[in-house]
């Protein structure tokens, strides 16, 4: 275990010291700020025209969805979205609550959710992508590899080490939002209620299992289900840096897949057999939120053993190539 | 180089029908030799032969198709944990990780193995004589530097056997020469070393004993003086009368003159000797010869030993004169 | 003490505490969404405040909502103001006093009896209820509707005027349903009620009959208006007769600009 331990340490280490984590620190310091900015503006944006009337607002984002559901331009299936979206946001107007007070935790929520499908998995592979390749394309791997400690033992303490690292990175990213967007939007928020447990199937939206949940618990369950994702693409990740030397390759690939995985999503695709692809299945936090899945039928226990099984598959091949492949250059 | 006391020795690393083939190719078709504990083994070939691929089945980082690599006795495919314990190895250049010190690079793969101390670190930079720069960041480095890293972090686990693979790549001169001087001291302490190398002038200097290997095969085994003596080493004359002395030469019997395009000896070493006169003969004729060509008045100005190329040894091997 | 090593337990510590709170987190949510427990209470809604009564005139500002079909969203308005934002800016301008619109929650195609079920939503009800001005249009697509039984112009469905005088009293009754539940709402508010116009003037066949059954319409509700006292129809019937091309849109059916223009104008002039 200490022996084991120790090498969680070297690569636990190295990460640091190639300064891969700073380098998202700053990502996140120059972004987050930019993001608040935005969200300020039109804040301001409807302050002025509803005179800070949430009800009045809430109501006209109704309206305007359902306008748009008249219009022959848009297609069904972003009819069914909105006709979900709106019997969402019904409820909320209806049980007299404001899905989105305005202050840092709400900020914080609305940006893991929009960051869960590219901004996080982009950061995670800044790490994750250099894991093996980065060895490789340096020539250490034959240092790392001729001392006497089994392949699988270092492979594992790699994978560790990212699981770690994961992880730090999803608690910075909400830490540094909630701080930086407390100083525009004010740091209160954790106590206020929120609606979780919508069930969407097709265009209709079950509120039988609707119940309210505090925002700091809401805060939490999201950022373990941005976690599991995250964690799917790491591992995916860790997969496409074994089997390719350089890692500029495995991050453009990885990059590749996850970008794929939006797009399809956005064009919520009449495609079904999309599915079952890891990357269409990457916005956990949606079915949290109750908003309509990208693909008919989808479901969060759907989308975890989809992402369960494209991790599986992943850390097999990781270690199946791992373990026999010949370093030959 | 000193009568031997290895002779006998425990074997220490024992290589066993190595195969390998890549993309259904044989690259090493067959590989055995033995080294024993505390000798310099050297390792010859030129590059292509697969000499590299060869190595690096010693330390598993490439999986033999066939044959076994035992290392005091442990199969280093099946247990590689149990048999690289006693290796410590370079392979190609010695990367180490740019972004780390030297002592953080020796504190990492110190920590790969049990029971390196702290100490044993700072003895171990000592040795190489990286103390004074051991807290600074490897890519400020020099080549030079790097390499005595790596040989550091080669002698970190007190390996019983020491892999080197064409160590003198990239040195000066003198770099090379304190590199021998080094190896010598550690073969002297009891480590068995492993070294490569396509030059055979550097084998002669450092290694007591040696493996040829040439397409994918060992040809050769054997004390270094005995292989080479199984090919020709020339005798160079530097005369005043060229024409005179060649024909002296020519005329006895035990002397055979070479002509200028049957030998291979390097242009370097003929370098300032265009006029020279290149025979076969033994060494205990020189000096008889010496005096008959001063006595027909012909000065001599220079005599020279020159051992064959490494190129000259493969042939004479390859002729079917075989190695015992 | 060697740097790494407290590096490394800095970091370990940290990472390690990272992973645990996002597995708990990530436990967490499934248990949520498979298990639920009751939830916590929601805090007691506050109402919104009511519209006070008296005249427009004492009010010191002015709250319109406006409710309805495609006319009030403005369709065929190429600078989406529609006539509800134009009007609610040309009133304050003539009443020197602010006017406000809370918000416009028309969509485009309702009918009159889809109207009635939104005003029991809560959205619709915070926003009457708040109301100094209610501005609506409503009934065209319905008197539409029977008039080509059900069908779309664009599928070829012809426009039967015969059909559309015979059921012009089922459109009557949802009307006047509309505005009662209007006035149940808000006892206080002034109501506008757009009235009709014959957006087939310029259609030979059509520009007797048609008119004829919208005449009809508006004298309705005219007299629905009548009735409550604090309601207002305001014509649109003869704005668009003597130029009907140049004041609607493309598409012949909803005004332009200056066909909205005009209408605010008119329900500016009818509120001083």
């Amino acid at each position: 275990m200490a022996e084991w331990l120790a090498l969680v340490q070297n690569e636990t280490i190295k990460v640091w010291k190639k300064k891969r984590f700073a380098f998202v620190v700053l990502v996140l310091l120059v972004l987050i700020p930019v993001f608040v900015y935005a969200q300020m503006k039109i804040a301001q944006n409807s302050a002025e025209k509803f005179k800070g009337d949430w009800r009045a607002e809430l109501q006209n984002r109704i309206t305007d969805n359902t306008r748009a559901l008249g219009s022959e331009r848009i297609p069904e299936e972003w009819k069914k979205w909105r006709r979900a979206l709106v019997q969402q946001l019904q409820y909320y107007l209806d049980h007299d609550m404001n899905p989105n007070t305005p202050n840092a935790v709400t900020f914080t929520r609305g940006y893991l959710d929009n960051s869960v499908t590219l901004f996080i998995p982009l950061m995670v592979l800044a790490i994750a992508s250099d894991l093996v390749s980065g060895e490789r394309s340096t020539g250490t791997i034959k240092m790392l590899l001729t001392r006497p400690v089994r392949r699988w033992r270092i492979l594992l303490s790699k994978l560790v080490t990212l699981t770690l690292y994961v992880s730090l990175i999803i608690v910075t990213n909400a830490a540094l939002c909630y701080l930086i967007s407390g100083l525009a939007f004010g740091y209160q928020g954790w106590g206020e209620p929120i609606f979780t447990g919508f069930r969407v199937s097709g265009a209709d939206v079950n509120v039988a299992t609707v119940h309210a949940v505090p925002q700091y618990m809401y805060l939490l369950m999201q950022a373990g289900l941005v976690w599991c994702s995250a964690m799917t693409v790491a591992v995916l990740a860790l997969m496409v840096s074994v089997l390719v030397r350089s890692t500029a390759a495995s991050f453009v690939t990885m990059m590749a897949a996850v970008i794929a995985g939006t797009v399809l999503t956005n064009m919520a695709s009449s495609w079904h057999s999309a599915k079952y692809l890891f990357n269409v299945n990457l916005e956990l936090t949606d079915y949290l939120q109750g908003t309509p899945p990208p693909i008919e039928g989808m479901t969060l226990g759907f989308s975890l053993a989809m992402l369960g099984i494209w991790a599986a598959a992943g850390l097999a091949v990781s270690f199946a190539v791992f373990t026999k492949q010949d370093i030959l250059n | 180089m000193n009568a031997n006391p290895i002779e006998g020795g425990d074997i220490v690393l024992s290589v066993q029908g190595l195969k390998k083939n890549i993309g259904g190719k044989p690259i090493i078709r067959g590989v055995s030799f033995d080294v024993r504990a505390g000798e310099i083994f050297g390792f010859l070939g030129p590059n292509g032969s697969g000499k590299t691929t060869t190595i690096r089945m010693l330390v598993d980082l490439i999986k033999p198709t066939g044959g076994r690599v035992l290392v005091c006795g442990e199969d280093v495919s099946r247990s590689p944990e149990k048999a690289l314990r006693h290796v410590g190895c370079i392979v190609e250049n010695p990367e180490m990780y740019g972004y780390l010190t030297g002592w953080e690079n020796l504190e990492h793969f110190a920590r790969m193995q049990k029971g390196i101390t702290r100490e044993r670190i700072l003895e171990v930079a000592e040795i190489v004589g990286l103390d004074k720069r051991i807290h600074d960041k490897v890519k400020t480095y020099s080549l030079g530097m790097r390499q005595r890293l790596g040989i550091a972090q080669a002698l970190l686990g007190s390996p019983k056997l020491l892999i080197l693979d064409e160590p003198t790549n990239g040195l000066d001169p003198l770099g090379i020469k304190e590199l021998r001087a080094f190896i010598r001291r550690l073969a002297d302490e009891g480590m068995s070393l492993f070294i490569s190398s396509h030059l055979l002038s550097e084998i002669q200097l450092m290694c007591d004993r040696v493996a040829i290997i040439s397409h994918g095969e060992v040809i050769a085994v054997g004390k270094v003086e005995e292989l080479i003596a199984h090919a020709d080493t020339y005798t160079l004359w530097l005369l005043d009368q060229p024409g005179k002395g060649r024909g002296m030469l020519a005329a006895d019997p035990n002397v055979r003159l070479v002509g200028e395009h049957e030998h291979r000896i390097d242009d370097a070493v003929l370098a300032g000797m265009k006029e020279a006169i290149v025979t076969v003969m033994d060494e205990d004729r020189i000096p008889g010869m010496v005096a008959e060509l001063v006595r027909a008045g012909v000065e001599v100005r220079a005599v020279q030993r020159v051992t064959p190329s490494l190129e000259e040894l493969f042939l004479s091997l390859t002729e079917g004169e075989g190695i015992g | 003490m060697r740097p790494t090593s407290w590096l490394w337990r800095g970091l370990g510590a940290v990472t390690l505490v990272c992973l645990i709170v996002l597995l708990a987190g990530f436990g967490l949510a499934l248990k949520d969404h498979w298990a639920p427990s009751a939830g916590m209470a929601i805090p007691e809604a506050s109402k919104p405040p009511a519209a006070a009564a008296g005249s427009l005139a004492s009010k010191p500002e002015l709250k319109i909502t406006a409710l309805g079909d495609s006319l009030t969203v403005g369709t065929g308005d190429e600078t989406g103001n529609g006539y509800v934002k134009t009007a609610a800016a040309d009133l304050s301008k003539a009443m020197g006093k602010p006017v406000r619109v809370i918000n416009n929650l028309a969509i485009g195609g309702l009918r009159a009896d889809q109207l009635l079920e939104h005003l029991d939503d809560k959205g619709y009800v915070d926003a009457i209820v708040q109301a100094d001005i209610v501005m609506l249009t409503i009934g065209a697509n319905d008197l539409f509707e029977f008039a080509t039984d059900g069908g779309s112009l664009a599928q070829g469905s012809e426009i039967s005027p015969e059909q559309l005088d015979s059921r012009l009293p089922v459109a009557e009754k949802r009307l006047s349903d509309v505005l009662a539940a209007l006035r149940m709402l808000n006892g206080a508010a002034r109501i506008v009620y757009v009235g009709l116009y014959n957006p087939f003037y310029d259609v030979e066949s059509l520009r007797i009959p048609a008119s004829d059954t919208i005449q009809k319409w508006n004298a309705y509700a005219h007299g629905f208006a009548a009735a409550d006292g604090n309601a207002t129809v305001v014509p649109t019937f003869d704005l668009f007769e003597s130029d009907i091309g140049s004041y609607l849109s493309s598409d012949h059916f909803h005004p332009n600009e200056a066909g909205y223009a005009r209408i605010a104008a008119r329900i500016v002039q009818a509120l001083q």
